[in-house]
C-alpha cells in the first residue's frame, strides 16, 4: 500500500503554506495544538519544579517568582503540574482517538460499501449511543470497569468509534456509486484494496476533521472523569483532577489552583475544535467563510 | 466463425422490488469471436450499459448463461471472478470519474499488473512505460494525478489500464461519447490500432451509429433490453432488416449533404420497461405493425448472415425501405 506513493511528487511545506492562507481557523487551531504538543514533549525542560514534589511550607501560595502560577493544596508547583498535565492529556487522548479511528474507520468503510446487516447494526448502535450522553456513559463504564489508565483509554476509544464509523460511512455512501469504485472492481481489486486503497483516501477527509474534534472530546472526557473522581487519581498531574482540587479552594479565595489548569484545558480543547472546524470548512466549499 | 471468447444466452436483468420490476435486459443472446469487435447500439434506456456490466458481472445478471473463454462466468466464486478479470476489462464512458483522483495515473496503469501478475516493481514500471507509449502518452505524464490531464489523455490512461494484462476481451461503454469530437478521432484510431496489433476482442457500446459502423465487425441492435437485429456491420447498415434498425439508420445524418434519404420518423411511445407488452416490444412504434405483432413475441431468426427478430420476416415484408411509400411515410 505504501509504495503506491511511488509516482507522487510535490513538497509538504508548500501545501502547509497554502493551508495557512486558505484555512486561517484551522491554522490557528493547529498552532495552539502544536504549542501544547511542544509543551508535552519538552515538559521536563520547561518545568522549574518536580510536579509531584510537595513543598509543605508553601501550601496554597499565590503566583510568585518561585512558583509562577502558585502552589496547590499539597504545596505542589502548579505551573510544573500543568506542563506535565499536557503529557497526560495527550497520553490519554492520542491512544483513545487512535483506538476509535482504528475500529471506526474500517467499520464505516465496510458498512458504507456493503450495506446490509453490518450497516444496519452500525446504525442501531449509533442510535443507542445517541440516547446516552456520551460523557455520562463513559463515566458509568469507567466506574464499572475500574479506573486504570488503559481502561480510560479503551472506554473513550470504544465510545468514540461509532462516530468515526458514521462519518466515514456517510462519505463512502456518496462514493460507492462512483465510476472509479466500479472501475476498481472491474480491474480486479479485492475488497480489501477497494476499501483501503480506493475508498479510504477519498473518504478520510471528514474523518480527519472529525478526528481533531474527537481529540478535544477525549481530553474533555478524561478531565471530566478525573474531575468527578473516577478518572486519573491525584496527585497525578491531570488537569481535571487539578481543577477538582482547586474547586474546593475557590470559595476561600485561592482562585489560582483551579483557574490555571482550567485555562490550559479550555485552550487546548478550543485549539482542537478550531482545527477540526477549520479543516471541515476548508474541505467543504459551501461552508468556506474566508475568501481565498 | 472462430472460437468465441464470449457466449451469452438468455441474459436477463431486472431491477426493483417485487411490486415494481424494471425489465432492463430481456433475454439477450450474444457471441463475440476472438479478436472481433461487436458493436452494441440502441437508444438510451435500451439496456446497453446494463448488458455491458452484466457481461463482466459488475452487475449480477438475474438469469442467463455467460460463457467466457470456455468457463461459466456466473458459476465463479468471488476470488475466481476477481482473477478472471485479468482477461476481461472495461473502459467507462466518463474518464474523469473512472480514475481514482488520489492515485497518480502511473499507479493506476500499474494497478492491474500489481493485481494480476507476478512482475516485480521494475518490470511493472517498464511495462507501464511501454503501455504509455502504446497509447501515445509521454512517460512524464505518469507522475501526474488525473485532475492534471485532459479528457482524451485520461481516456488513453483508462485504455492503457484496460489492456495492461493483455485481456481477451475489453468492454468499452460509450468510450468516446463524453469527449470532444476532435479528441474522439484519436481514441477511435487508437482502438483500431489495438485491435489490429493485439487482437483483443471488444464490445463497443454506443448510441453513435457512425462510430459503431467505423469500429465494429458485427453489430447488435438493442431495443428495450433485447436484441432486434444482429449481423455483420456492413450488411446491417446497408440492408437493415428490422424496421427499428431501418428507422435508427435513417435518423442518422449522412456526411454527404446532397444525399437525400427517406427518413423514417417513428411515432408512438416506447413501452415502459416496468410493464412490457406481451408481443413485440417495438409494436407500439412500428410503422408496419400487424395485429399478430401485438400478441406474439418474435424470436431472433437467421436470415442470410444476419439474425432478426421480426414476425414479418416470415413472408418477406419486413424491409422498410422496400415497402410502399404510403407505409414508410409513417
Amino acid at each position: 500500500m505504501t509504495d503506491m506513493a511511488s509516482y507522487r511528487h510535490g513538497s509538504g511545506f508548500a501545501r502547509l503554506a497554502a493551508v495557512a492562507r486558505r484555512a486561517p481557523t484551522a491554522f490557528a487551531g493547529g498552532t495552539i495544538v502544536l504549542f501544547f504538543v511542544a509543551v508535552a514533549v519538552f515538559a521536563p525542560l520547561l518545568s522549574p519544579h518536580d510536579p509531584l514534589h510537595a513543598y509543605s511550607y508553601d501550601v496554597l501560595r499565590p503566583p510568585s517568582a518561585t512558583h509562577w502560577l502558585g502552589t496547590d493544596g499539597n504545596g505542589m508547583d502548579i505551573f510544573s503540574r500543568i506542563v506535565h498535565g499536557a503529557r497526560l492529556a495527550f497520553g490519554i487522548a492520542l491512544p483513545a482517538v487512535a483506538v476509535a479511528a482504528l475500529i471506526g474507520v474500517p467499520l464505516g468503510l465496510f458498512a458504507g460499501y456493503r450495506g446490509g446487516l453490518i450497516d444496519e447494526l452500525l446504525l442501531r448502535l449509533m442510535d443507542v449511543l445517541r440516547v446516552f450522553p456520551s460523557i455520562i456513559l463513559a463515566l458509568a463504564v469507567v466506574a464499572a470497569t475500574g479506573q486504570s489508565l488503559l481502561n480510560i483509554v479503551l472506554v473513550i476509544g470504544l465510545i468514540d468509534a461509532p462516530i468515526f464509523a458514521r462519518v466515514v460511512r456517510a462519505e463512502v455512501l456518496a462514493l460507492r456509486g462512483s465510476n472509479f469504485v466500479e472501475a476498481a472492481v472491474a480491474a480486479g481489486n479485492p475488497l480489501r484494496r477497494v476499501l483501503f486503497v480506493h475508498l479510504l483516501p477519498n473518504a478520510i477527509k471528514g474523518a480527519m476533521a472529525q478526528g481533531a474534534v474527537r481529540f478535544a472530546w477525549a481530553i474533555r472526557v478524561s478531565a471530566t472523569l478525573a474531575f468527578v473522581g473516577v478518572g486519573v487519581q491525584p496527585p497525578t498531574p491531570e488537569w481535571g483532577a487539578m481543577i477538582r482540587q482547586g474547586a474546593e479552594f475557590m470559595v476561600t479565595g485561592e482562585w489560582w489552583v483551579a483557574l490555571f489548569p482550567g485555562v490550559a484545558l479550555v485552550l487546548l480543547v478550543f485549539g482542537f475544535n478550531m482545527l477540526g472546524d477549520g479543516v471541515q470548512d476548508w474541505l467543504d466549499p459551501r461552508r468556506r467563510t474566508a475568501a481565498r | 466463425m472462430a472460437e468465441n471468447v464470449l457466449e451469452v444466452e438468455g441474459l436477463t436483468r431486472t431491477f426493483g422490488d417485487g411490486r415494481r420490476i424494471v425489465h432492463a435486459v430481456n433475454g439477450v443472446d450474444l457471441a463475440v469471436a476472438a479478436g472481433e469487435t461487436l458493436g452494441l447500439v440502441g437508444e438510451s434506456g435500451s439496456g446497453k450499459s446494463t448488458i455491458g456490466r452484466c457481461l463482466l458481472r459488475l452487475i449480477e445478471p438475474s438469469a442467463g448463461r455467460i460463457v467466457f473463454a470456455g468457463r461459466d462466468l456466473r458459476a465463479l466464486g468471488p476470488e475466481a471472478l476477481r482473477r478472471a478479470r485479468a482477461d476481461m476489462q472495461m473502459v467507462f464512458q466518463d474518464p474523469w470519474g473512472s480514475l481514482n483522483p488520489r492515485l497518480t495515473v502511473g499507479d493506476l496503469v500499474e494497478e492491474p499488473l500489481r493485481l494480476h501478475t507476478t512482475l516485480d516493481g521494475p518490470a511493472r514500471r517498464a511495462r507501464v512505460a511501454e503501455l504509455a507509449r502504446r497509447v501515445s502518452l509521454t512517460e512524464a505524464l505518469l507522475s501526474r494525478f488525473p485532475a492534471d490531464l485532459s479528457g482524451g489523455q485520461l481516456q488513453r490512461i483508462c485504455i492503457a489500464r484496460a489492456i495492461a494484462t493483455n485481456p481477451k476481451l475489453v468492454v468499452l461503454d460509450e468510450p468516446t461519447s463524453s469527449l470532444d469530437v476532435s479528441v474522439r478521432a484519436g481514441i477511435l484510431q487508437l482502438l483500431a490500432e489495438l485491435k489490429r496489433d493485439l487482437g483483443i476482442a471488444m464490445i463497443f457500446i454506443s448510441h453513435d451509429l457512425a462510430t459503431v459502423r467505423l469500429v465494429s465487425d458485427r453489430v447488435a441492435v438493442l431495443y428495450l433490453g433485447s436484441v432486434v437485429e444482429t449481423g455483420p456491420t456492413q450488411t446491417v447498415f446497408e440492408m437493415p432488416q428490422h424496421p427499428y434498425t431501418a428507422a435508427l439508420i435513417s435518423a442518422d445524418l449522412s456526411s454527404d449533404p446532397r444525399e437525400r434519404r427517406r427518413r423514417v420518423v417513428l411515432a408512438g411511445e416506447v413501452p415502459s420497461p416496468i410493464d412490457l407488452p406481451p408481443g413485440c416490444y417495438f409494436a407500439s412504434r412500428c410503422p408496419i405493425v400487424r395485429d399478430e405483432c401485438r400478441m406474439q413475441r418474435p424470436r431472433l431468426e437467421a436470415l442470410g448472415d444476419v439474425r432478426v427478430a421480426c414476425l414479418r420476416v416470415a413472408d418477406g415484408t419486413n424491409r422498410l425501405v422496400t415497402t410502399s411509400p404510403a407505409e414508410s411515410a409513417l
